[in-house]
């Protein structure tokens, strides 16, 4: 077996998902469309990646990494209260926001990987 | 070459890969829209644009932060001293309130932007619930933001308003212009929508909104069911218009004997067939008893010679807060006082040379019309002629559905708020006209444009003249030792009653058109006794020539009265201590008479324990008092049971004032009130009162039971954000104080701003409100005053007298560019 590239995808994905981040001109979901290219990107390149898994772990890292980052950086009081409102304990805040964030990076690398058949490749899901 | 290679490779697109794109399309959909009552909770998380980025205040902390591109003739530099307060320094008065402008829209966007909202109607485009439709309705119909365009195009004839509020306006929208999803206020994320540019019909709105909260209470139907109910002479003797406990504002000595008697002016239209067959009388969404406090000491009773004012306007405690506190210094003027967030200028505060007091007038403004009206809604019948009736069509637009319409009629009264479409809350009012002084356009921002420049007495009064609705006291003090106190408002002539009841409205003589003379209202200026004082009680005795009606509470004005009265050298201490004064001054004079009714034979061992407790009780609201919830208890089964056959009326809605019952007391032990209905026994004074109080004991105990034995433990206090979420509210505060204490504090409302000013060569303020400077719930600063407000400190209020002595005193500096 061939080794896979899970782990260079899982980079990459990162860095796709902080940069787009940078850009405050982009709705709240915009960092999708990078990923979901990527997606295609992949399945072109013919690597083997567990794409849903891949997008998961990179959209909760993150998600919950930079609700984290922002809240000890900032006053930390939002977060907070967003909890209290829930009536849950602030790190299952950042949990629903890992998985969030996890779900929609997750899904974008899916089908974008998915969405397009190529001759040389067979239509398989991977994962 | 390798775009061809692709093309090559690509062969067809996956149908079934279709599923996971539009399952990722309803996610992000789903997760960014207000759906199912639920938040958009996946824009709510984004890390970098969500939540989390509302807990960002280093702007607010900055040490010097400046702003560029701003619309002004000159640079305006903004000193936030150590609570956040902004000090604005500009160069000319439209810069000022541009500034104005900016500085509270930073601050409480969200909340003066909702406010327009609530007033004009229009939380249904907020909110997707049916129950809001029928609110903006209401507030439709009541014409409130009808009255808030016609009073805008009013305002924008006097250069001077026009000028104010197009610069606050801009500041405003200057303001919202920078804003973009990650930087705008967390509760238009939470709701999900955005801020629209601000207006200066936004800022008439909110004024109007706060007419219609001091105004908008009224007791016209109870009124007239009871009158009918009870006859002229048994009205007369349980709600008397004046009683022998008053300390009028007009007067420092006690009125006269009571006018008991209703007069030969009998409202002979007033008959059952006149008032409709429905019986309900709906529960007020106001609350009469929103008072306020103030008074003023001249500089002859002062331990400095100088005149000293205090001011605490009760009412609903929320967050953010009703106030915010700043300085506005241009050539010109230098004021310090609180604002209203959306409206530009000082309401409460002073200068250099003067300060200012409001408490709200309670004068009845608000009468209702009974029509006839044609079946078909066409015609309303007027001195016996069929007059065409007008309307408006006022569309609601709704969140997620199409846009209500609503017909509104109108007679020359005003609106038909209820009519067979919209029965409101009230079925008793259909086809009943409103006419409200708050419909008339008026231009109180003037009033306060003007009191913020004014620097002496005739200033002081020029300005408020503008103030039309609703009636409200401004106490007053100059450096010079001037004291006052003015009842200003539009005050209709009335003919004896009028407007206690529900009018005629097919008769013009109803129809009252007339206005008592600015210069005849009622006022004080420079007092022999040295001391002025308002908190919403009569502003006159019986002697003033014009009758007037209204919802005026005597307790607390009895209680300053007395207060003043004993001492001759006050300071500061003295009034922080007075605002925060908890006796209720009619506790302390009934209670004698109950200890004195109580017949301690009937008695029980344990209840004569307790008797003997309450017995050496002051009338003090403490936090830690352990006999005003037994007397809480007893007075309330007390009144109870002298009125219940009142209450047995389906219309009832309050019982007489507690003066009456206590002068019912002394004077008529043996009144057929006392006695119980539904008993063989005829009860006096002495049977309901040892009754009531057997029964008080037992609900006593039982609370002591549950852990509630202080006064404290028993008053709670709430101070909630304005969408009624618990997590951004502070709740369950145990306070001290009562309604009926001048240290005014219940469950949702109480002293909205204490503020004590003594003039001198430079003012010495103190103050303090129950909240914070910032809106944002990220902000240490959104409720940083509220452990204060409750343990009853007050903060230094810092009235610098030059931008340098600003600059000294502050570690934080705004400047706002060209």
């Amino acid at each position: 077996m061939e080794n896979t590239n899970n782990l260079k995808a899982l980079t990459i994905s990162l860095l796709l998902l902080l940069l787009t981040h940078q850009l405050d001109v982009l709705p709240w979901w915009g960092f999708i469309m990078p990923l979901f290219l990527f997606g295609v990107v992949i399945n072109y390149l013919e690597w083997r990646v567990a794409s849903f898994f891949v997008g998961f772990v990179a959209g909760f890292i993150v998600w919950t990494g930079a609700n984290v980052y922002y809240d000890i950086q900032y006053d930390g009081l939002v977060l907070q209260k967003v909890a209290l409102l829930f009536s849950l304990p602030k790190f299952v805040v950042f949990l629903i926001a890992g998985m969030l964030g996890g779900l929609l990076s997750g899904l974008a690398l899916y089908s974008g990987k998915g969405l397009f058949s190529y001759q040389s490749a067979s239509p398989v899901l991977e994962d | 070459m390798y775009v061809l290679e692709i093309q090559n490779k690509m062969k067809f697109i996956n149908s079934y890969f279709l599923f996971p794109l539009l399952a990722l399309v309803l996610v992000v959909f789903a997760l960014s829209n207000q759906m199912f009552g639920a938040f958009p909770l996946g824009k709510l998380m984004q890390p970098f644009v969500g939540a989390v980025q509302n807990s960002n205040n280093e702007r607010l902390n900055a040490t010097r932060f400046t702003i560029s591109g701003q619309d002004l003739s000159d640079s305006v530099t903004i000193f936030f001293d150590e609570r956040k307060v902004p000090h604005i320094y500009a160069k000319n008065t439209q810069d000022l309130y541009y500034a104005q402008g900016y500085v509270t829209a930073y601050l409480r966007l969200w909340q003066m932007d909702f406010l327009s909202y609530v007033a004009a109607g229009r939380l249904s485009e907020v909110f997707d619930k049916e129950d809001f439709l029928e609110i903006d309705r209401n507030q439709k119909r009541l014409g409130i933001e009808e009255a808030a365009k016609k009073s805008l195009t009013m305002m924008e004839k006097d250069p001077e308003t026009n000028q104010v509020l197009t610069a606050y306006t801009r500041g405003v929208n200057a303001y919202i212009g920078e804003l973009n999803y990650k930087t705008m206020p967390f509760e238009y994320k939470m709701l999900d929508y955005s801020p629209e540019p601000w207006t200066k019909l936004k800022s008439a709105l909110i004024l109007k909104n706060m007419a219609n909260a001091l105004s908008g209470y009224g007791e016209d139907l109870f009124m007239s069911k009871i009158f009918l109910a009870l006859g002229k002479e048994k009205f007369g003797q349980l709600y008397p218009e004046f009683h022998s406990h008053m300390s009028p504002m007009m007067s420092a000595t006690a009125v006269g004997p009571p006018q008991n008697a209703w007069p030969a002016h009998n409202p002979g239209y007033l008959t059952y067939s006149f008032l409709s067959a429905n019986s309900l009388v709906a529960k007020s969404a106001y609350n009469p008893k929103l008072g306020s406090n103030s008074w003023a000491v001249s500089g002859k009773k002062t331990k400095s010679g100088f005149p000293i004012l205090a001011s605490d306007p009760h009412l609903g405690l929320s967050l953010p807060a009703i106030w915010v506190e700043m300085q506005l210094s241009a050539p010109g003027m230098n004021v310090y006082g609180v604002s209203l967030p959306g409206t530009p200028a000082v309401i409460i505060g002073f200068n250099e040379k003067i300060a200012w007091g409001i408490t709200n007038g309670a004068d009845d403004v608000k009468d209702w019309y009974r029509l006839k009206i044609s079946d078909d809604y066409k015609k309303y019948e007027l001195d016996g002629q069929w007059i065409d009736l007008k309307f408006r069509v006022e569309q609601i637009k709704r969140r997620g559905h199409a846009p209500f319409l609503d017909t509104v009629y109108s007679t020359v009264h005003g609106p038909v708020v209820n009519d067979k479409k919209f029965n409101g809350s009230n079925a008793d009012l259909v086809n009943c006209a409103l006419k409200w002084e708050l419909h008339q356009p008026s231009n109180e921002f003037l009033a306060f444009i003007k009191l913020n420049k004014a620097g002496n007495y005739p200033e002081f009064e020029n300005a408020i003249r503008n103030y039309r609705c609703p009636v409200q006291n401004f106490t007053f003090i100059a450096k010079d030792n001037t004291i006052a106190v003015d009842h200003q408002g539009s005050v209709a002539v009335k003919w004896y009653g009028q407007g206690k009841f529900i009018l005629d409205g097919t008769q013009r003589k109803h129809i009252y058109t007339k206005y008592i003379k600015d210069d005849s209202l009622p006022k004080v200026h420079n007092p022999v006794s040295n001391y002025v004082l308002s908190a919403n009680q009569h502003p006159t005795s019986p002697s003033f020539p014009y009758y007037y009606n209204g919802y005026f509470s005597e307790t607390r004005a009895n209680r300053i009265h007395q207060l003043l009265q004993q001492g001759n050298s006050f300071d500061i201490a003295d009034m922080e201590a007075m605002q925060l004064d908890n006796v209720n001054f009619f506790a302390e004079l009934v209670m004698p008479l109950l200890l004195q009714h109580t017949d301690q034979a009937r008695l029980t061992a344990n209840q004569r324990q307790l008797l003997a407790g309450i017995s050496t009780w002051k009338g003090a609201y403490d936090v830690g008092d352990q006999q005003a919830l037994l007397y809480e208890l007893w007075w309330k089964q007390v009144r109870d049971y002298t009125w219940d056959e009142l209450a047995q009326y389906s219309f009832f809605m309050r019982p007489p004032e507690d003066y009456v019952l206590l002068d019912l007391i002394k004077q008529e032990p043996n009144s057929q009130y006392f006695d119980k209905i539904g008993t063989s026994k005829k009860e006096s004074a002495i049977d309901i009162i040892t009754q009531a109080f057997v029964v008080a004991t037992r609900e006593y105990t039982k609370y002591r039971k549950e852990g509630i034995k202080s006064w404290a433990d028993f008053n709670k206090v709430n101070v909630m954000h304005m969408t009624n979420i618990p997590a951004f509210s502070k709740m369950d505060l145990a306070s001290a104080g009562n309604p009926e204490a001048l240290n005014a504090i219940s469950a949702e409302w109480g002293p909205s701003w204490r503020m004590v000013v003594e003039l001198g060569d430079r003012p010495k303020a103190y103050g303090i409100y129950p909240g914070g400077q910032s809106g944002n719930i990220g902000s240490p600063n959104y409720d940083n005053f509220v452990g204060d407000w409750q343990k009853g400190k007050y903060y230094p209020l810092h009235l610098f007298l030059n931008q340098q002595e600003a600059e000294q005193n502050t570690n934080s500096t705004w400047t706002l560019k060209k």
